[in-house]
């Protein structure tokens, strides 16, 4: 593999696992603001 | 309140995404090759800002859990933030261990070494893991918070293990260079402009991940609890209707 294959490499994954962890946190915080009422924190919007 | 909150994290999501831009401008079409690196110099931008990220992440789960245990402070927000950035630490360590084999293998021409500074790494980000993994244990919520303070506590000696191990021992992993006044590295022009991108990017992105899954440990915590409290009124309900 050349270097740029390295480098292609590592900037996507990178690029994948923050974007990947992002999306999880997203859509957890969905889901518990479903579960909330809106009087709880952050809960109902 | 909570409009300002939201418009805060709105901010600092967009000066995130701003700065990350930035760093791939910079990072993958305005910095030239290292003259002996070549274009694999391109990795340092994501290595060093994500152990910096760690090192940060870890430091802060510290300074929360120390301030859980100290009774004067004590405050379950302490027990979820440590929480909260110990999660981040762990993403990142993982991205410094696969980011750094992968810039190992043209440089070094090796995935891996049994080098103290990437055995140390790796150790912290096991030890981390296992933190991560201990919260997960079901206890009463303080017991689980106290443990867990201790471990994330026991667990950053490591951390001036890993950034004194090139210091320590005879390491395959170069010293610190960019501030070794003895060295003085020629680290100039685009490159460390670069760098100083990727640090500022991934500082801004901690903080915004940090807020994000603070947020949302609180509002799961909120479940938890409201979960629990409809358990017990369910089963007084019921202990109320069986005939004595």
């Amino acid at each position: 593999m050349t270097d740029a294959g390295y480098v292609i490499g590592g900037w996507t994954l990178t690029g994948v696992a923050i974007a990947g962890y992002v999306g999880r946190l997203w859509s957890r915080s969905r889901r518990a603001r479903r579960l909330l009422p809106p009087d709880e924190p952050g809960g109902g919007s | 309140m909570r409009f300002w909150a939201r418009r805060g994290t709105v901010v600092l999501g967009g000066l995130t995404a701003a700065s990350l831009v930035v760093l791939v401008v910079l990072g993958l079409f305005v910095s030239d090759p290292d003259f002996q690196q070549g274009d694999a110099v391109r990795l340092m931008y994501l290595h060093v800002p994500a152990a910096w990220v760690s090192y940060l992440a870890y430091g802060v789960t510290s300074l929360a859990s120390a301030l859980y245990l100290w009774k004067r402070t004590r405050a379950q927000a302490w027990d979820t933030l440590a929480g909260a950035s110990a999660e981040i630490g762990v993403l990142f360590t993982g991205l410094t261990l696969v980011l750094g084999s992968l810039w190992g293998r043209p440089v070094w021409n090796v995935w891996w070494a049994w080098d103290a500074r990437i055995v140390s790494t790796a150790v912290l980000f096991f030890l981390y893991l296992g933190y991560l993994a201990l919260r997960k244990v079901p206890a009463d919520p303080a017991v689980r918070a106290r443990r867990s303070a201790i471990a994330a506590l026991a667990a950053f000696v490591d951390v001036p293990v890993v950034h004194f191990s090139v210091e320590w021992w005879r390491t395959l992993h170069q010293k610190g260079t960019v501030f070794d006044r003895e060295l003085n590295p020629a680290i100039e022009g685009n490159l460390a402009w670069a760098l100083l991108s990727g640090v500022v990017a991934f500082t801004l992105l901690y903080l915004y991940l940090l807020e994000r899954r603070y947020r949302l440990a609180v509002m799961e915590e909120a479940i938890e609890g409201r979960a629990l409290d409809a358990a017990i009124a369910e089963r007084r309900a019921e202990a109320d209707v069986v005939p004595v």
